[in-house]
C-alpha cells in the first residue's frame, strides 16, 4: 500500500485543496488510495484523458475548470469519479464538517458562494479550452 | 424434511409475519420459509446519539455512511438500491442472482431480507377509503376492522387534520403525531394560510400517519429524533417486520427456516410438497404441508405459481407511477442545521381534484440531510467544489416530494416466466409500458402539483421520473378473475383449495397511497379465513 499511497499523494492533496482549500493528512491519503483501488472500475483514467489529468493536477484552477467543463462534456469521467470519491471521504470526516454543514449563518459564507458563481463562467470556459486542447479523442 | 406441517408461509415481509401472527395467536402450527438475510448491525443502535453527533465526533463514520466496500458510492445512472445506506444493503443482497428479471422497461425492487422490502419501508401508514378498497376487490368492512388490529400490533402515530380522510379516518388508537421539524412546520403553516386556494385546486395537506412510536409500547421505545431512520432501527421505534418475526420465534407453534429460497410446489391429494434451494449450500430441499400461504411479494408469488403450474402465459402487473420533485424553501436557505429531528416524512400531500378519495395522487415530503451531500452533488450541473458550497448553503431549505399516482394496469404491463441459467432455472420477463394517454395524464398531475408548491412556500426545482418499478408498490398479478390463476375473496387460489395468497397479488387496483397497512390488514384477514375454514 505504501508505494501506491505515495503515487496518490500528490493527486489526493491537490483534489482536497481544490474541494475544501485544505491539505489533508497522510491517513486520508491512505484512505483515498484504498478507495480508488476498491472503485477501480470507475476511477481508472482512460488513455484519452491521461494528458488532461496531468494538466488538471498542475494547478487547482485547472482541476476546478476541468471538473466544471467535464460535467457537461463527460459527466461520468474517471477524473470526476476521483474528485467525487475524495468529496465523499471528506464529507465523512468530523474535521471538515463545516465545509458540508452550516452550523452558524455568516455573511462570509454567502460572499464565498457569490464569488464562486462570479468566477464560474470563466472557469467553465477555461475547462472547455483545456479539454479541446488536451483531451485525446483518439 | 419428512414432517408434515399444517401451514407453510413463504416470506417474512409485512404480509408473511402478520398472517403468521394471526395463525399463531389461534394456536395454529406455522413453518415460515425465508431466505431472511439480515444485517445484525442494523439493530445495534449504539452508533451515536444522533446523526449530528455521528457527523461531528465519530472518526470511523466513513464505514457507516459510505460502507466498508463503498457500497453507497454509485457512479453513473441511478440503479435499484442506489439510495440504500450501507446498513440497509442486505435488503437487495443476491437479488440479481436468485431473482433475475429481464426487462427493458421495468426495474422493480425485490428482496431476500428478513422482513422483505418492509425493512426499508418509509413507515407511511395509510388507511384506504371504502371506494378504493372496493375497487381493489377487497371487503371494505373486514379490511377496516383489520386496520385496527394491525394498528394495535405495530403502533401508528398521526394527527386529525385535512389529511385524515385520506389516511387515518378508520383508526381508533392513533398515537400523538411525530414532532415536526422547522422545514415541515413552515410548509404546514403556509398550507393553513393558503388553505382555500389549495383546497379549491384539489390539494390537501396533513401531518404524516406513521408506523413510528411516539409513546413506548412494550419493549419498543418512542422515537428519539436521531435522524437515523435510514441507517438503523434504534429502540425499534419505527416498525419493521423483523420485530414481529422475532416475537413469533419465541412461540412454540412457530418455526422459522432461514436461507431457504422456495422455487415451486406440487400438489398431491392430501398434501403439498414445497421445493426450495438452500442459499447456504445450494442444495435442493423439500418440505411437506397441508396448506401453503404465499407471501413473498407479487413478483415472488407470480414466479412460484407460474413455475409450479408450468404457466408461461402473461400475468398482469401494476406498479404506481412515481416521480419526485426536489423543492427549495427560500426562507430557510443558509439557516443552521437542526439538532433533533426525524428523517421520516412528516407531511403527506394529497391531490384529489375530483374530491372522490379514489383517484388521489399522494406525496410525502422528506428532508434530505441524513442522506448526505455526496448524493446531491453528483446530480448538480456544477463542478464538485461549487456544488458543495451551494448545496451546503441550500441544505436547510431542501425537501424532496415523492409523488405516487394510482394505477390500473394495461396490456403492455405484464410478467412472464421464462427459462434461464439462474440457480432456480427460471426468471421473470417483464415489461411495463404506459400508453401515451397515461403519460400525459401523469405529467398533467405532476405539473398541477408542482405549480401549487409556491403556495406552500416552496419552489419545485425539477420533476424527475425514474423508470417504472421505482415506486416499490406492486400488485395485481392474480387479479384477472376470468382466469383460474386468480384468487377468491378468501385469498384462496381458484384452482386449488389449499393454496392461499396473502400479499397484494390479487388486488384489482393500485391506489397511490402506500399499501403497507392494507397489505398487513389483508394478510391478517386471509389468515382469519383459514382459521374459519379449519373450524368448519
Amino acid at each position: 500500500m505504501t508505494e501506491k499511497v505515495h503515487i496518490y499523494d500528490k493527486e489526493a492533496k491537490k483534489i482536497s485543496a481544490y474541494l475544501i482549500n485544505e491539505n489533508i493528512s497522510s491517513d486520508l491519503v491512505d484512505l483515498y488510495a484504498e478507495c480508488l483501488i476498491k472503485k477501480l472500475e470507475i476511477t481508472k483514467i482512460t488513455d484519452s484523458e491521461k494528458t488532461l489529468w496531468s494538466i488538471a493536477l498542475m494547478h487547482t484552477l485547472f482541476l476546478d475548470s476541468i471538473d466544471n467543463a467535464l460535467r457537461f462534456y463527460n459527466s461520468y469521467s474517471p477524473i470526476r469519479a476521483r474528485i467525487y470519491i475524495m468529496a465523499c471521504i471528506l464529507e465523512c470526516q468530523p474535521t471538515y464538517i463545516n465545509y458540508f454543514l452550516i452550523e452558524k449563518k455568516t455573511i462570509l459564507d454567502l460572499l464565498k458562494l457569490f464569488i464562486e458563481f462570479i468566477l464560474y463562467p470563466f472557469k467553465l470556459a477555461l475547462g472547455f479550452f483545456l479539454i479541446l486542447i488536451f483531451h485525446n479523442n483518439g | 424434511m419428512d414432517e408434515l406441517f399444517d401451514n407453510i408461509i413463504i416470506g417474512s415481509g409485512l404480509t408473511g409475519v402478520h398472517a403468521a401472527q394471526t395463525l399463531v395467536e389461534a394456536n395454529k402450527k406455522v413453518l415460515m420459509l425465508d431466505v431472511g438475510y439480515t444485517n445484525k448491525k442494523i439493530n445495534e443502535s449504539e452508533v451515536s446519539n444522533s446523526f449530528l453527533d455521528l457527523r461531528k465526533n465519530n472518526t470511523a463514520q466513513k464505514d457507516f455512511i459510505l460502507g466498508k466496500n463503498l457500497e453507497s458510492i454509485h457512479w453513473g445512472d441511478l440503479k435499484v438500491g442506489a439510495q440504500l445506506t450501507p446498513s440497509r444493503q442486505h435488503i437487495i443482497k443476491d437479488v440479481e442472482k436468485y431473482l433475475p428479471i429481464e426487462s427493458s422497461s421495468f426495474k422493480p425492487y425485490q428482496s431476500l431480507a428478513a422482513g422483505g422490502l418492509g425493512a426499508a419501508w418509509g413507515a407511511g401508514a395509510y388507511c384506504l377509503s371504502s371506494k378504493e378498497l372496493s375497487k381493489m376487490g377487497l371487503n371494505t368492512s373486514e379490511i377496516q376492522d383489520a386496520y385496527n388490529t394491525i394498528e394495535q400490533r405495530i403502533g401508528i402515530s398521526g394527527y386529525i387534520d385535512d389529511g385524515s380522510p385520506y389516511c387515518n379516518a378508520a383508526l381508533n388508537h392513533i398515537l400523538p403525531p411525530v414532532q415536526m421539524d422547522n422545514q415541515s412546520e413552515l410548509i404546514y403553516n403556509n398550507y393553513k394560510t393558503n388553505i382555500k386556494s389549495l383546497n379549491r385546486n384539489g390539494i390537501f395537506l396533513g401531518r404524516s400517519n406513521l408506523a413510528a412510536l411516539t409513546q413506548d409500547m412494550g419493549e419498543r421505545k418512542k422515537l428519539s429524533y436521531r435522524e437515523m431512520s435510514f441507517y438503523d432501527d434504534h429502540h425499534a421505534s419505527v416498525y419493521r417486520s423483523w420485530m414481529t418475526l422475532e416475537e413469533l420465534k419465541k412461540n412454540k407453534v412457530f418455526q422459522y427456516e432461514p436461507l431457504t429460497l422456495v422455487t415451486h410446489f406440487k400438489e398431491f391429494n392430501d398434501h403439498i410438497e414445497v421445493y426450495a434451494i438452500s442459499t447456504n449450500s445450494n442444495k435442493n430441499i423439500q418440505f411437506k404441508c397441508k396448506r401453503l400461504i404465499l407471501c413473498p411479494g407479487v413478483l415472488g408469488t407470480t414466479k412460484i405459481l407460474a413455475r409450479s403450474y408450468q404457466c408461461f402465459d402473461r400475468f398482469p402487473i401494476m406498479c404506481n407511477p412515481y416521480s419526485y420533485i426536489p423543492c427549495l424553501s427560500l426562507r430557510r436557505i443558509g439557516l443552521p442545521i437542526e439538532k433533533n429531528k426525524t428523517a421520516l416524512s412528516q407531511l403527506f400531500l394529497y391531490h384529489d381534484p375530483e374530491n372522490t378519495n379514489v383517484d388521489v395522487s399522494v406525496g410525502a415530503f422528506y428532508s434530505y440531510r441524513s442522506l448526505m451531500l455526496f448524493r446531491l452533488i453528483k446530480e448538480s450541473p456544477l463542478g464538485f467544489r461549487t456544488s458543495i458550497a451551494l448545496m451546503r448553503y441550500l441544505l436547510s431549505g431542501i425537501s424532496v416530494l415523492g409523488l405516487h399516482h394510482s394505477e390500473e394496469g394495461g396490456p403492455e404491463k405484464y410478467l412472464q416466466l421464462t427459462k434461464d441459467n439462474s440457480p432456480s432455472g427460471f426468471k421473470l420477463k417483464a415489461e411495463y409500458i404506459h400508453t401515451q394517454n397515461e403519460i400525459k395524464s401523469i405529467a398533467k398531475r405532476n405539473k398541477a402539483i408542482k405549480s401549487k408548491l409556491s403556495k406552500l412556500g416552496l419552489i419545485g426545482l425539477k420533476t424527475i421520473t425514474p423508470e417504472s418499478g421505482a415506486s416499490i408498490h406492486y400488485a395485481g398479478s392474480l387479479s384477472n378473475s376470468q382466469n383460474e390463476m386468480s384468487i377468491n375473496e378468501n385469498g384462496q387460489l381458484i384452482r386449488s383449495k389449499n393454496i392461499f395468497i396473502a400479499d397484494g397479488s390479487g388486488f384489482k387496483f393500485l391506489p397511490a397511497k402506500g399499501l403497507s397497512l392494507t397489505l398487513m390488514a389483508n394478510a391478517h384477514n386471509v389468515a382469519k379465513k383459514i382459521i374459519e375454514i379449519d373450524s368448519k
